[in-house]
């Protein structure tokens, strides 16, 4: 420094300084408050350009572009749901239409629900322990198959051979034997079931349907789906459900899941394994699908009666 | 006042409101091994090699000043003492006319962190826990970590003053014609 001519300012920044040392606390604070206040728009400015930093992307361009894309693609996937719906309306009405002739159905069909008979019972009824008061509860009433499930169902509640059972919407097999009272179930997996089959692939609302064929029992708790060409597409997890016509309700019914799809060199049709949807040890409730003559068209007269 | 003076104290002005940010918020969240980045002696250290006179002297008192209200605890005024004697304790060639070194640039921040910060720790530790032997118990912990804040500050300064210098040739360079080939 220029030794003599400069000694004020330095001695007037000592003089402040000096008096700002005694200043009290409190008024110190404020000034501390208010010089670091000052700092506010620079710390808001450095924070905005933190968050700009942190946001920008050098390909925000191109990211917009994907965004309008996307946006284009949202409207396309609601506009497709939009029209299944439609669709499917449409399908209701066209089978309700088909439904609603001038005729009732000359068939109704019917679900009776059974229960699975358990092992205690069965033992109790063939050794005679269970009370009948006196109604005559016979020891060969009770029909009972080896590695079939026995029903509390039987003759009396409409029951026949070969009527299908389900738990739910899932194939449990169809009735073997009926007795008076009792009836008994053949699983599908047993080795003599055989069912019209289709497979399905899974779809957004509802299967998509694909080849025919023939689902058989293996006998070892699984199934085999039989005569699907090999042109097919078979995949695993596709789902194997029941065909024909003469479905409850108009749906199929799910008999399982591919679980080996495989195509020998040279051979026509595919060999394909299906584990069945249904939990044949657990299963405690089944609804049999009987089919009767419709009471109202029995009871009118006939075109030929005419 | 020349304009071009006052061009430079605006520019000044502007370094020591974004020093007083980065105390602020940028500071407080960098990790350099346990030492401090003083933007605002950095500042000064700028103010002394830029500037000349009395200016400094003043620049000193605003720096300082602007420390002590960033500091929590002791009193308001001892930063701003400390940095008005800093400067003037420099050597005169210092303060007299502007220079242009990076070495002195760099040299002066070092001192003045340096020389600044140990003070300041050392009076504010003995005004908050004041006995015998503060003197002896303090000295060495607060230079090494005033020290240990001049490396930090004055090196980050010295790159940014290279890269300027690296830029500034660079760009002289492009605006030269080139020469003409035989």
């Amino acid at each position: 420094m220029r030794a003599a001519t400069n000694w004020k300012p330095p001695a007037i920044c000592l003089l402040v300084g000096l008096a700002l040392i005694t200043v009290p606390d409190p008024i110190a604070s404020s000034i501390r408050s208010h010089v670091i206040d000052m700092a506010r728009p620079g710390q808001q400015a450095v924070a905005e350009l933190v968050d700009r930093l942190e946001g920008w992307h050098p390909l925000e361009g191109t990211a917009r572009v994907a965004d309008n894309h996307r946006q284009d693609l949202e409207a396309a996937r609601l506009e497709i749901r939009r029209l299944r719906i439609a669709n499917a309306r449409l399908v209701e009405r066209a089978v309700a239409g088909r439904t609603d002739s001038s005729q009732p159905p000359l068939i109704t069909t019917d679900l009776v629900p059974a229960r699975v008979l358990g092992h205690e019972t069965i033992a109790a009824w063939q050794a005679g322990r269970i009370l009948d008061r006196g109604r005559g509860l016979p020891v060969d009433s009770l029909v009972v198959e080896p590695g079939h499930a026995t029903l509390d169902l039987g003759v009396d509640s409409g029951l026949a051979r070969g009527q299908p059972a389900y738990a739910g919407r899932r194939v449990a097999g169809r009735i073997s034997r009926v007795g008076r009272w009792t009836s008994t179930l053949q699983p599908l997996t047993d080795t003599r079931f055989r069912g019209l089959a289709r497979l399905a692939r899974r779809g957004r609302d509802r299967p998509v349907f694909s080849a025919r064929g023939m689902l058989e029992g293996c006998g070892d708790g699984f199934c085999r789906l039989t005569l699907v060409p090999a042109t097919e597409v078979v995949a695993r997890y596709d789902l194997v459900y029941t065909d024909g016509r003469d479905q409850p309700g108009g749906w199929p019914m799910l008999y399982g899941t591919v679980v080996r799809a495989e195509l020998p060199d040279g051979a026509p049709h595919w060999e394909i394994r299906i584990r069945p949807a249904i939990n044949l040890d657990e299963l405690q409730n089944v609804e049999i699908l009987t089919r009767t003559l419709n009471p109202q068209r029995s009871n009118s007269p006939g075109v030929l009666a005419q | 006042m020349n304009p071009l003076s006052l061009v430079r104290h605006l520019a000044l002005l502007g370094l020591a409101y974004a020093a007083l940010v980065a105390e602020t918020s940028v500071v407080p969240q960098l990790s350099l091994g346990g030492a401090t980045f003083r933007p605002l002696w950095i500042v000064l250290a700028l103010v002394v090699v830029g500037g000349r006179g009395s200016a400094i002297v003043v620049w000193a008192a605003v720096l300082g000043f602007t420390s002590d209200c960033l500091r929590s605890n002791g009193p308001l005024g001892l930063d701003l003492v400390l940095a008005t004697v800093a400067v003037c304790l420099l050597p005169s060639e210092w303060t007299r006319r502007r220079i242009h070194s990076i070495t002195t640039t760099t040299l002066t921040a070092v001192l003045l962190t340096a020389g600044i910060e140990s003070a300041s720790r050392l009076v504010r530790i003995g005004i908050v826990s004041p006995n015998s032997a503060w003197l002896t118990d303090t000295l060495p912990a607060a230079v090494t970590g005033s020290l240990a804040d001049a490396l930090v500050s004055s090196g980050l300064l010295l790159i940014v003053l290279l890269g300027l210098r690296g830029l500034h040739r660079s760009l002289g360079r492009m605006l030269l014609p080139a020469p003409l080939s035989t």
